[in-house]
């Protein structure tokens, strides 16, 4: 199959919104292709995170990635948080999550970045497996907090 | 003792730059002022991150903390991501910790962030117990990972 990996901006971030939506429905969100759109473009707009999306000849969006840049104060370096990966059901099984990593991983390499932070369910091994067959390596010597306001 | 919490700005960076570079070192970095003026210089002047730094009546900043905007996309949600928290070691034990974290979570609720995520040491049972006698809960639904580059 021929698939193309594109870095969205902010002319083509609207071709992302319905999967953003699909995806954060699978999450328990409610559908709201209008504010996924708005956010979505916000971010570009603001150069607050990285978009890249799969796909097919046709056109059809495949699957999409999104980070946030964030940095290392230590090590005095560039970081990035890779927060969504989603592929289309009818995608799955043909390497478009691999492809879309592959996309971030080079996006860090060309910023000078450190890394790649991400998080996944502890439940979620079939994710983990990927993650791990592409060279990331589970975080043991931190413990991670949040604080809702 | 007095000490007051401040924003960091353009004007304060080579005075919270002193004691990032001992905190860099705690880490096992190399001193490097130099490079530690240019990077928060950097940060403050792009607007990537927000820094509070506490100081004694002498002038002299004794603790920092430095915090990246970043956000959580399928609730929506604008967060911080908590990158630093260093106090002189001379001045611990005096809640000069706890008021930093205080100054980010007011920044916080100003600019709409919902919440601040920050990830510390197994070891340090220290700031840990600081963290969560100010209420962060630590993350035991996920598994981190991280992709060295």
């Amino acid at each position: 199959m021929t698939m193309d990996i594109i870095q969205a901006d902010t002319q083509s971030i609207h071709k992302v919104a319905e999967s953003f939506d699909l995806y954060r429905q699978f999450y328990g969100q409610e559908g709201d292709y209008k504010a996924c759109e708005a956010f979505l473009l916000q971010r570009q707009n603001n150069s607050e995170s990285v978009v890249f999306y799969a796909q097919n000849s046709e056109e059809d969006i495949l699957g999409f990635t999104q980070l946030y840049p964030t940095f290392s104060s230590v090590s005095l370096r560039r970081d990035l948080v890779l927060n969504d990966l989603f592929v289309h059901e009818k995608a799955r099984g043909q390497g478009v999550a691999r492809m879309l990593l592959s996309a971030a991983r080079d996006h860090a390499r060309k910023t000078n970045s450190k890394g790649i932070l991400l998080e996944t369910d502890i439940i979620n091994t079939k994710a983990q497996a990927l993650y791990e067959s592409f060279g990331f390596e589970r975080v043991t010597d931190h413990y991670f907090y949040y604080l809702g306001v | 003792m007095v000490t007051e919490i401040l924003r960091g700005d353009s004007k304060s960076i080579s005075k919270i730059a002193k004691i990032f570079d001992l905190y860099r070192q705690h880490y096992g970095e190399k001193s490097d002022f130099e490079t530690c003026v240019k990077f928060l210089g950097d940060r403050i002047s792009a607007e990537e991150s927000i820094i509070f730094f506490a100081q004694n009546s002498s002038g002299e900043a004794i603790g920092f903390t430095q915090a990246y905007p970043i956000f959580c996309s399928v609730p929506f949600r604008r967060d911080l991501f908590l990158g630093d928290l260093y106090v002189l070691e001379s001045e611990r034990g005096n809640g000069v910790g706890r008021q930093l974290l205080n100054a980010v979570k007011e920044y916080g609720i100003q600019i709409n962030s919902k919440g601040t995520l920050l990830n510390t040491d197994v070891d340090n049972v220290g700031a840990q117990g600081l963290y969560e006698s100010l209420g962060f809960k630590r993350d035991t639904d996920r598994y981190y990972y991280y992709l060295n580059l």
